[in-house]
């Protein structure tokens, strides 16, 4: 559904645009599956483009937030693949019950 | 029956994990103490709570109340400008259906309306207007989430009233409101609003009146790494001596405690919160006239009278590490973010001026859940704080648990006190370079 390098890039967006908030531990914690287990990949996404930064929602690009999301989808146990997520993938249908709970 | 206490003291001594029931039992059984302030001075405390927000200043005056002598320390006094209680009011609603502790925090938000109520039935006055509002709660969503399903769920197994609205309806009941692509709204009819500067100074001098001491002054960092603890000492080497010692020190727990809280612990971020001007003349901003609202991330409620400071509106955040230093206005660079917010949902006020800004630490334990448990190895040193922007509502109950917590009313295996025990789990980063 994603790959390591959109990981990777992820990784980076979060330490530079979300960790002056969050705690990367925080998006795979029970609370954040309790929060989310009920919902797609593709909800996450939208909360997030929707709603972060929190004092700028949208500020980042489409590609930015799909590469956030593919990053905590690593967090979560989902595995890499070969394929990038993109803003329109069928990916984003896919259940994020995290596949290691 | 009267207790020595002496007795009381050595019960705390000797008691370790578990405390001396009968002891207990027997200060629980007292009426309460009607000894004058004067003749409690320079007498030990039995317990004493340092941090007087509204954790610190609710478990002060239940430990009182339960018969024991009571000194609260504050670096600042009571809801001081940079304690987080400090604010000028605080949101009071149940509907936690985005937390795995929600039907809990549910029940005790809902007994705490009750009791901010009673609050202001027995303690108000004729000259200053109630401290708590009902206003209700009106959540706006784009569209169904498990948030909304779950407290619905909530309410539903606890008998809680609420309504599920159309937006037509909000419009209807509220035409101030605009509901832009909104399609699911639930409505909290008892949620409302309190005071919360006031309050906790009405809690403490309420406190005061019925024997408790307090002092302002810092509480300097503990020596040695165990042991059962004797005395706080102060910036100017006063020792003030206890049998049990609570600190609920809000945001300055991690720094205070580092090893234990430093990574369990996080007050990163700092709230922001405006008070938009009204325009002049015009209610529609005003309790009764419009509901507390909450829409993707941001939350507010109407102005209160008498001084009607303004309609409150919080929004994003900014980085902050240091209590004692944080910025605690709000920079204009943020400033667009409420008016779009206002834009959207209240277009009246979206160019209306700000009237006050005011940032506070966010203060969350990684359980997301409060922390009311003894420090591992201090058994007669409790910790009460986290709940990031939720536990003042509770401070009523809150500080009620703390207090039998602290006598042992409470057992140590009790369900709830298992689960605000100190987390075992950290925040992490995934690689280095984290300070927290
Ligand atoms: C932006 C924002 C919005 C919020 N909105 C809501 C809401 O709508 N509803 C709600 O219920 N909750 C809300 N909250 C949360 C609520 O305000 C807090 O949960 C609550 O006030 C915390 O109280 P406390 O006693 O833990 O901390 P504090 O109120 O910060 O008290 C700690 C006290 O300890 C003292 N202290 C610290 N160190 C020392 C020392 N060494 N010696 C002596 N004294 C010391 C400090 O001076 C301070 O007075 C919000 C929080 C924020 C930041």
């Amino acid at each position: 559904m994603f790959t390591q390098a959109q990981s990777d890039r992820g990784r980076q967006l979060f330490r530079d645009e979300c960790s002056e908030c969050h705690y990367s531990s925080e998006m795979r914690d029970n609370a954040f599956q309790y929060e989310w287990e009920r919902r797609t990949v593709g909800d996450l996404l939208d909360h997030v483009s929707g709603s972060m930064p929190d004092d700028d929602p949208g500020s980042l690009t489409p590609q930015q937030y799909v590469d956030v999301i593919a990053y905590i989808l690593g967090l979560n146990g989902f595995p890499t693949g070969t394929v990038e997520l993109a803003p329109d993938a069928p990916g984003l249908a896919t259940p994020l019950k995290s596949p290691g709970s | 029956m009267a207790i020595h206490r002496r007795d009381f003291l050595k019960g705390v001594a000797t008691a370790g994990a578990g405390i001396a029931m009968g002891t207990v039992d027997e200060l629980a059984a007292q009426d309460r103490p009607t000894r004058a302030p004067a003749v409690r001075a320079g007498q030990v405390a039995d317990v004493v709570v340092v941090g007087g927000g509204a954790f610190g200043a609710w478990a002060a005056l239940y430990l009182q109340r339960l018969g024991v002598r009571v000194t609260l320390i504050d670096q600042h006094g009571p809801a001081n400008s940079r304690a987080t209680s400090g604010g000028e009011t605080r949101g009071v609603r149940t509907s936690y259906g985005d937390r795995p502790h929600g039907l809990q925090w549910a029940g005790w938000a809902t007994e705490s309306i009750q009791r901010w109520k009673a609050w202001d039935a027995e303690h108000r006055t004729d000259l200053l207007p109630p401290l708590y509002f009902t206003t209700g709660d009106v959540i706006m969503r784009e569209e169904m989430e498990p948030f909304i399903e779950r407290t619905m769920e909530n309410w539903d197994a606890m008998g809680r009233p609420y309504e599920v609205l159309t937006a037509d309806e909000v419009r209807y009941r509220w035409p101030a409101i605009h509901t832009p692509d909104i399609e699911v709204v639930l409505y909290e009819p008892d949620a409302g609003v309190v005071r919360a500067r006031r309050a906790i100074e009405s809690v403490v001098e309420v406190f005061k009146r019925e024997g408790g001491q307090v002092r302002i002054g810092r509480v300097q960092p503990l020596e040695g790494m165990s042991g059962d603890l004797g005395a706080v000492v102060l910036e100017d080497g006063t020792r003030v001596e206890g049998g049990r010692f609570v600190f609920a020190l809000g945001p300055w727990l991690p720094g205070y405690f580092p090893d234990l809280l430093g990574k369990r612990i996080r007050i990163r971020t700092l709230g922001h919160v405006y008070y938009i001007a009204t325009p002049p003349g015009d209610m529609r901003f005003q309790v009764p006239n419009i509901p507390s609202y909450n829409v993707p991330g941001v939350t507010g409620w109407p102005a209160l009278p008498q001084d009607f400071r303004g309609f409150r509106i919080r929004t994003g955040g900014h980085r902050g590490d240091d209590p004692d230093t944080s910025v605690r206005w709000i920079d204009a660079e943020h400033h667009d973010r409420p008016r779009e917010v206002l834009g959207e949902f209240f277009p009246a006020l979206a160019e209306q001026p700000i009237n006050e800004t005011r940032a506070c630490h966010y203060c969350g334990s990684v359980s997301r859940n409060f922390i009311i448990d003894r420090h591992p190895e201090r058994s007669n040193l409790w910790i009460a704080g986290g709940g990031n922007a939720e536990a003042f509502k509770q401070g009523p109950v809150l500080g009620e648990f703390v207090a039998d917590r602290v006598l042992g009313r409470v057992a140590d295996d009790d369900e709830l006190a298992q689960s605000f025990r100190i987390p075992e789990e950290e925040f992490e980063e995934d690689e280095g370079g984290f300070e927290p």
